[in-house]
This record gives structure tokens, sequence and C-alpha cells, in this order.
């Protein structure tokens, strides 16, 4: 082999090792929930304002500004999160409590009503008990959940807080064997929201 | 007789190979006899005589450069090197490349342009200071623009190149590249590819 080929061998392979590192970088991202850049959603909603910061990679659709507003946001790996924000729970919150409800205050109650929506499409149910956690900015409730969905098992978690004039639901869910990546992704979207 | 190697620009015992580089010592041209041209045209001509064609020095360039930057790409995407630093590191590599393979002009003659793209790169950005050499090449017909615009455009390939291994997303790499804005730990990185440019100068002939 002349110097010349050989130098003509050793740049074409280093443009090939350069070239292939870079698509596989971008292949490995776009399957990634957690994403490489960060995009802002904004909305007016009751007088205050709806704030979301999501990965680039994911997409966002939002519906409704009546009694019930909602934000659906899809990622890759079928990872998923909804902020749903209801007039009507924020009423049944704050009716007097019923006999069997005497102990749970408005917030609690709420996140109890949730749960029916919550399992909706899901078999196998299995939730754990409500935390405390002030993820949202304000005083929230938090709870985890495993189940399976369309035959596949998912794990997610659904928060609960009242706002100003809603009861805000957020919830994520992701294929269970990818919950230990994902969650940390859901957790940080979670922290950085703001509901009004 | 001792001569002088137009290579290293040593005194060499020996007329033929130079006894300090071991290259092949080229007698110069022999002196016009009439009419005297001027010596800009001199040194053009002997210019010529001593650099290899650009299809070899391009191959040169690219067979040295690309494994560099494929193994740079590699450090920022599986370590946890800072950003800045891995830039700096493919920077200094493709832009001592770009000179030592004489693709831009040398340090010895060049050097009020590039320091002047310093500045121009750390607070605005490479590519905007790119862009007003590229403006003086186009408005003025100066040469010794192109050789920042070289540099510039170099640094920020490989800059990028960088970036978008550790953050593969076209407009998340630019940014953290720092491209279109200076200002940042990664604009400084422009030094590391001026500092490459001179380091060359080392190891290519003096006589450009």
């Amino acid at each position: 082999m002349t110097g010349r080929a050989l130098r003509r061998w050793i740049a074409g392979a280093g443009g090939a090792a350069l070239a292939a590192q870079l698509a596989g970088y971008t292949v490995l991202a776009r399957l990634d929930p957690a994403g490489v850049s960060r995009r802002t959603w904004e909305a007016p909603v009751d007088r205050g304002r709806l704030r979301i910061v999501y990965p680039g990679n994911w997409t966002l659709e939002s519906s409704g500004d009546g009694p019930v507003f909602r934000v659906s946001m899809r990622g890759p790996a079928g990872v998923w999160m909804e902020v749903t924000g209801s007039r009507a729970l924020k009423a049944l919150s704050e009716r007097p409590a019923a006999d069997g409800e005497r102990r749970m205050d408005p917030l609690q109650r709420a996140h109890r009503a949730l749960e029916s929506e919550c399992r909706r499409g899901l078999a196998r149910y299995s939730g754990g008990a409500s935390l405390g956690s002030g993820a949202l900015g304000r005083e929230s409730l938090l709870s985890f959940y495993s189940a399976v969905r369309d035959g596949r098992p998912v794990r997610g978690f659904r928060h609960t807080c009242i706002g100003e004039e809603r009861v805000w639901s957020v919830r994520g869910e992701c294929p269970a064997g990818i919950w230990a990546r994902t969650a940390p992704v859901l957790d940080g979207l979670v922290r950085r929201m703001e509901l009004p | 007789m001792a001569v002088v190697c137009q290579w290293c620009g040593m005194e060499s015992e020996d007329e033929h190979q130079c006894s300090w580089c071991r290259r092949m010592i080229i007698a110069p041209p022999e002196p016009p006899l009439s009419p005297a041209p001027a010596a800009d045209d001199v040194e053009d001509a002997g210019d010529a005589a001593f650099i290899a064609p650009l299809p070899e020095r391009l191959e040169w360039f690219l067979s040295v450069s690309l494994p560099l930057l494929a193994l740079s790409v590699a450090w920022a995407r599986w370590t946890s090197v800072p950003l800045p630093v891995a830039g700096a590191g493919a920077s200094l590599a493709v832009c001592f490349c770009l000179s030592v393979y004489q693709l831009v002009e040398s340090v010895d003659e060049r050097l009020a342009p590039v320091g002047l793209s310093v500045p121009l790169a750390v607070m605005f950005g490479p590519v905007w200071a790119a862009v007003v050499f590229a403006a003086i090449y186009l408005l003025t017909g100066r040469r010794d623009a192109l050789t920042p615009f070289g540099l510039l455009v170099a640094h920020a390939a490989a800059v990028l190149l960088v970036a978008y291994a550790r953050a593969p997303e076209a407009g998340e790499a630019v940014r953290r590249a720092g491209l279109l804005a200076g200002g940042q730990a990664v604009s400084l990185t422009y030094l590391a590819g001026v500092a490459g440019w001179a380091l060359a100068n080392f190891w290519r002939p003096l006589n450009e």
C-alpha cells in the first residue's frame, strides 16, 4: 500500500468512525425519555399561568379551558405524562365531608377521588399509600402504582394538589422495565411545573 | 560550505542534506538576470517550490484530523470530561493539523489577524467572528483574513462535533458549543485552537 493510499484509508476510517458515532448518538438520544434539550409550554389558566418544561423529543397537546383542562405529553419508549385540572373536583373537595371521610382533609378526598380515573384502562392495579409531597410548589399528595396496560406491565405515579380554582392531577407512567431510569426524569418534570 | 536549510532555518554543514533536520536541501532559485522582479514575486516563487500540492496537504490533514476528531468525540461522550476541556482538545488538534499541513498561513507573518480573531471569538462566538473575517476578505480582498477565517471554521466544527456527542440535538449542540454567543467557558476554547496553530509552526517550514 502506498503512502497516499494509506492516508486515504486512514482518513476514510476516521471519517466513518466519526459519522457512525454521531449517527449512533443521535438515535440513542431520540430513544431516550430524558431527552437532550428542554422546551417550555405556557398557557394562561384561571387568571394564573400553567407552565411546563418538558424534554425536546416529547410531544405536548393541550385541550379545553372549561371544567377540565388537560395537557398530555408523550415521550419515547411509551413514557407519558398528563396534567389535568378539574373544577368539579375542587367543588367536591370543598363540600362537607361525608361520614366515611371525616378523617380526610380536602386534599386527601380529591386524591382518593382521582384513583378511579387512574385505574381506567389498567389491569391488576396495585397502588401504594399516599405520601406528602411538595413537588408542585404547594402541598400535594403522591401515590405510586404498578399495573398492566394492554398486556404490558407499567409503573406510574400521580400527584394531586389543590390550586386556586381547580384540583390539579399530574400523572406519569412508563413501562415497568425502564422505571428506574425514567422516574428521575418524570420527577424532574414535575418539580419544574408551575400550576395556577 | 555552510548553507541555510530552508526547512528548519539552521545552518547545515552538508549542502545536500540538512545536518539538523535531515531533510533534503533544495538549491534556491537562480537570481534572474533582467528585468529584476519585485521581491514579493521571488518570495512567492520560493513558496511554490517548497509547499506540497493542495490535494496532498488536504489528504494529510484529513488522515490525521479525522481520527483525532473521532477520538475526541468518543472522549467527550463516554467520559465526564467538561465540555470546554474536550472542545479545547479537539480545537487544538484540528487547528494544529490545519497549520502543520499548510492549509492556513503560518504564525510568523499572520499574527495580527489571528490575534484580532481571539477577542472577537471570545466575545461574540466563532461563527460571528468568522463572518467578520469572511466579509473582510470579500470586501477588501485581504488574503490574511483567510487565516483566522480558516481557524475559526475549523475550531467551530471541532467544538460543535464534541458538543453534539454530549448533547445529540442540533440546536442544543450549537448552544452548548457557544457558536453564536460568546462570554462562556467554551468560548475560551478558541485559545486552544490558536495555540495549536502557533504550535504547528515548529513543525512546518519557516520559509513559507
